[in-house]
């Protein structure tokens, strides 16, 4: 139990996800945006997983997409054709053209296979964006119900927005502690990536607490991007003389940002503005000022550089970056942007990037 | 007082041994890496009788020598190189076997650097596919791409495509002088692209393999729009002398 | 075979919407950049000059500066796996390079979603270089018709925006300007309809590829008296040629359709490698990527709501089989070419899926080729060939 319990579910999601349906006997529904509440799959009375990459290859895929996509989809497809694990249903968000795109291919590939599709706006200001949201989201649950043949269950979904949100607040106290050198970067990405296929009764019971593992050595950075593929990248990170004081990843204290109103009278609404009002959105979003804010964080947590963690061929990463980087540099924080491409690792010309930033910080 | 230190840049190609003494080289040794890195890196530093030398490590395989004084990468162990030998040279652009580098340097030191992530266009890797489709031995370049050749242009960067850009233009008869030109200008305007995001500042050194080569130090001044100069006799020997010098200074000889 | 008058006829105008553009910009009148896929009419009725930048980055690709901009893009850390389109015309914006001259700055830019996710990122740098104000209309993703909600968040976008773009124009959005401009668009949307569907009759007195490049007036002069004229001269000669028997390529021997964007830096090159193998590409969904049914001048918000949550882009695949089906039916075609456009991930990712049903249900056969719409270093001719020339030979065309 405990963190150990934690990091091995992070280190292979694909075992554990395996068991975990077979223990539940639950459809599993699989999420592939961190804009899919999983709470309202919970609801639906699925064993909802969120999904990295968890593969390097991917035969199959290159049958059914193209392979300029970003290697986190192709990941999912490929476990997907390969019927790797039991799947039910697979709940996508707009967000990126990309991940827009899979409903429709997995129509052809796998038509057994239910999916549904979260169209929320990419605005996320003012009335009519939450509006849209809330619609959006009673649609997507119609769709849900409509493919699982199953209603949604509000009882469970109150249970299930309670405890989730309680996962995220207390990845967030991870993270959070960070900065303040209180507790360190290995556990607190183990602690994230496991959430995403664990059971979140599993996880609170396994969760030790946020306090007393504090961070080692290192120059202190800012670790932006999308998807953290692995805990070994982040161990690698740490191992060439970084220490991650900072996070604005997608798998970590984005996600881990979103509170719902759990004393709203329509939980539903409250799911779907929550989304909208995701206090630290992803690019793929109609935020004016995210690069300024993200500096301002890194500042504050007291970064001395910045690693852009990207996946190769995803577009609002790979436009919000430069601006980021001059963001970053205005605040006095050189940064490096890693792309990522079908590895979990990285390659050795990126440890030497990694390890010139270091060697030529002032 | 002064004493011999070696620096070994442990390639992906190639594996390189220098030793210094009061600053200066004394003793360059080149191995191929393969097949067994750490077994090159032995035998280099045996070669140049730096065994029970000081050592600082550097390159693909840095990591997998021991017992080392220190690792450093490979671009600050280039800066450092550089500094020694060109000091007023402002920019590097280092052609590898896998990767190549546009670095910005002051007195030895790294003020910004671009690499290549993963594609080999551009690298040390596209130039040796080119030289196997078209038949032209790389030492062999100088005598075929002479200045007065026309270019064919090539206009896939993609490894793949272009080589079958090249097949294409052999199977139409197209003489061999004409395509090579066309090869190194793609892949100088590549070099040149990396260039462009830290922006290339006079004066320009190029290092690495394929700097031996005049028609390629040629097309790499055109690529950029200003004059390159290969830093001789040993364009890829500069990184393990710099590897060499900063061991000499962390051992304070 | 014969040239078509209209080709001149296009020079011309294009040239003189050029100049008026550069003319009107000197007097004073505003002008906005705009996504193709945007509601063009509300800044028409505002009194601006509209651009299209991706008009523009397509004139680049063809008149061969795509690269150089390109490249100045990228070195400036944005990457090359980005949608050519938007390197160029950043890179465009960013030199002052340009084969226009010079490119008139705008007063506002106005963007949609409808047509993919890129355009927002890459208009917001552009409205940050020129210090001007975004407007953007978010247009929810979908594989059906619009639902009511999806048209109700659009009209309310459009009817918010309206008096934020009169007031950067010089005169105030109503309700009849806004239905007259509707009107014009709808009338040119139906002689363009009208245009391509000529091409069904046999021989074909036009093909995609002189599509691709007479649609430039319906992209960028949408919602004008000129648009109009122009499509009502060249549906005239064009009928005038289907009458005579005048083919656009000699002896026509087989019938295909394409998908996605044209490729811009092998535009000449893969047309001459259609006539030299007697194919005609009789249709496409890229110029045929608008809907008419839905302006609306009687209620212009509602219609226009409609109409740009309707295009093709904003649909997935199921929609995408509908369209090729009906087109191949339609146009007679024996294959169809679908274009897997590294630049834009909307069109192309599905493409795999789309070509093994709408094989299934037509009987016709479909290829892949890969390339890209305006970087012609991730185009190649010779892998074009190599896919195309058998494909061709098995639909019993060749030289």
């Amino acid at each position: 139990m405990g963190w150990e319990r934690l990091l091995e579910v992070a280190r292979d999601p694909v075992a554990n996800i395996r068991a975990r349906v077979e223990r539940e006997g639950r459809p599993l529904a699989i999420a592939m945006s961190s804009y899919v509440p999983l709470e309202v799959l919970d609801a639906f009375g699925c064993s909802a997983v969120r999904w990295g990459p968890v593969c390097e290859d991917f035969p199959r895929a290159d049958g059914v997409m193209q392979a300029y996509a970003c290697s986190f989809i192709r990941s999912a497809l490929e476990m997907l054709l390969s019927r790797n694990l039991p799947a039910r249903l697979v709940a996508t968000a707009s967000g990126c053209d990309v991940i827009t795109a899979v409903p429709g291919m997995l129509s052809v590939a796998r038509p057994d296979l239910a999916t549904a599709h979260l169209r929320l706006p990419i605005r996320v200001d003012g009335a009519p964006a939450r509006q849209q949201a809330v619609r959006a989201l009673v649609a997507f649950c119609e769709e849900v119900r409509e493919r699982l043949g199953a209603p949604l269950d509000l009882n469970r979904l109150d249970q299930a927005a309670r405890i989730r949100q309680e996962v995220r607040s207390r990845i967030a106290a991870c993270f959070a502690g960070l900065a303040s050198g209180t507790f360190s970067a290995v556990p607190a990405y183990g602690a994230a990536l496991a959430a995403q296929s664990m059971a979140p009764e599993e996880w609170l019971a396994a969760f030790p607490g946020a306090s007393a593992l504090p961070s080692g050595d290192g120059v202190p950075v800012l670790l932006s991007g999308e998807t953290v593929p692995s805990l070994e990248v982040i161990e690698e990170l740490q191992s060439l003389g970084l220490r991650i004081v900072a996070d604005d990843t997608n798998t970590a204290a984005r996600e881990a940002s979103r509170r719902v109103h759990l004393e709203a009278s329509d939980l539903v609404e409250a799911i779907a503005v929550s989304l909208a009002d995701r206090p630290w959105h992803s690019p793929e979003r109609l935020v004016p000022d995210r690069p300024a804010a993200v500096a301002a964080r890194a500042r504050e947590a007291g970064a001395r550089a910045a690693i852009l963690l990207h996946q190769k061929f995803c577009d609002p990463c790979a436009f919000e970056a430069p601006g980021l980087a001059a963001a970053l540099r205005e605040v006095g924080i050189p940064s490096l942007v890693l792309e990522l491409d079908r590895q979990r690792g990285l390659t050795g010309g990126q440890r030497t990037r990694v390890q010139t930033l270091l060697e030529s910080l002032p | 007082m002064s004493r011999r230190v070696a620096g070994l840049d442990i390639g992906s190609t190639a594996t390189k041994c220098a030793v210094v003494e009061g600053g200066r080289l004394v003793q360059a040794v080149m191995l191929p890496s393969m097949p067994d890195m750490v077994a090159a890196a032995r035998e280099a530093l045996r070669q140049a009788g730096a065994e029970a030398l000081p050592v600082v490590t550097t390159g693909y395989g840095r990591a997998l020598h021991e017992p080392r004084l220190a690792q450093v990468s490979e671009i600050t162990a280039l800066a450092a190189g550089v500094g020694a030998l060109r000091p007023e040279a402002a920019t590097v652009v280092d052609i590898g076997g896998q990767d190549s580098k546009v670095v910005r340097v002051q007195g030895g030191k790294v003020l910004d650097f671009a690499m290549n992530d993963r594609c080999a266009a551009g690298t040390g890797r596209f130039l040796e596919v080119m030289s196997r489709v078209l038949n032209i031995p790389q030492d062999r370049f100088d005598e075929v791409s002479r200045p007065e050749v026309d270019p064919l242009p090539i206009s896939s960067t993609c490894t793949v495509f272009a080589e079958s850009e090249v097949v294409g233009l052999l199977s139409r008869r197209e003489p061999p002088d004409r395509i090579l030109k066309g090869v190194l200008t793609a892949v100088c305007s590549r070099v040149a692209a990396l260039g462009r995001q830290v922006g290339v500042a006079a004066p320009v050194v190029a290092t690495g393999g394929p700097a031996r080569s005049m028609a390629v130090i040629r097309a790499l001044s055109e690529a950029l729009g200003m004059e390159v100069l290969p830093i001789l006799p040993d364009p890829q020997g500069v990184t393990a002398f710099g590897a060499a010098l900063i061991c000499a200074q962390r051992a304070g000889a | 075979m014969r040239k078509l008058q209209h080709n001149a006829v296009l020079a011309r105008t294009i040239r003189n919407q050029v100049l008026w553009t550069r003319l009107g910009s000197r007097l004073g009148l505003p002008v906005a950049w705009v996504t193709s896929g945007s509601p063009v009419e509300l800044v028409l009725a505002a009194g601006f000059i509209p651009f299209y930048p991706e008009n523009h980055a397509a004139i680049c690709a063809a008149r061969e500066m795509s690269q150089g901009l390109a490249e100045h893009t990228e070195g400036r850390g944005y990457s090359r796996d980005l949608c050519s389109y938007a390197r160029v015309d950043l890179g465009a914006q960013w030199t002052g390079r340009t084969p226009l001259g010079r490119l008139v700055p705008p007063d506002l830019v106005l963007v949609s979603n409808n047509i993919c996710g890129t355009v927002q990122n890459w208009f917001r740098l552009t409205a940050e270089h020129f210090r001007v104000p975004m407007f953007f209309l978010d247009t929810p993703f979908h594989d059906g018709p619009p639902t009511d909600g999806d048209v109700a968040y659009v009209r309310e976008q459009l009817v918010a925006m309206a008096p934020e773009i009169s007031r950067v124009g010089w005169r105030r959005i109503t309700e009849d300007r806004l239905r007259k401009v509707t009107e014009r668009s709808r009338e040119a949307l139906e002689l363009w309809a009208r245009v391509l569907e000529t091409a069904s009759r046999r021989p074909a007195p036009f093909t995609s590829f002189d599509a691709f490049v007479h649609m430039a007036p319906i992209v960028s002069m949408r919602g004008t008296r000129r648009c109009v004229a122009y499509y009502r001269g060249l549906l005239e000669e064009l009928r005038r040629r289907a009458d005579r028997g005048d083919s656009a390529i000699p002896e026509e021997r087989a019938r295909v359709v394409w998908d996605n964007i044209a490729i811009w830096p092998a535009h000449k090159q893969l047309k001459k490698l259609f006539e030299r193998h007697r194919v005609a590409l009789v249709s496409d969904t890229y110029t045929s990527a608008w809907t008419v049914e839905h302006l609306d001048p009687k209620d212009p918000f509602t219609g226009l709501a409609k109409a740009y949550t309707d295009i093709l882009l904003i649909h997935g695949v199921a929609h995408r089989v509908e369209v090729l089906t009906r087109m191949i039916q339609r146009f007679g075609a024996q294959g169809f070419v679908l274009h897997s456009n590294r630049s834009c991930k909307r069109y192309s990712l599905g493409q795999y899926g789309v070509r093994q049903v709408v094989t299934a249900r037509t009987g016709v056969p479909g290829v892949v080729i890969e390339a890209d719409m305006a970087d012609p270093r991730a185009v190649s001719m010779e892998h074009l060939e190599q896919r195309l020339v058998p494909f061709f030979e098995s639909l019993g065309a060749g030289t």
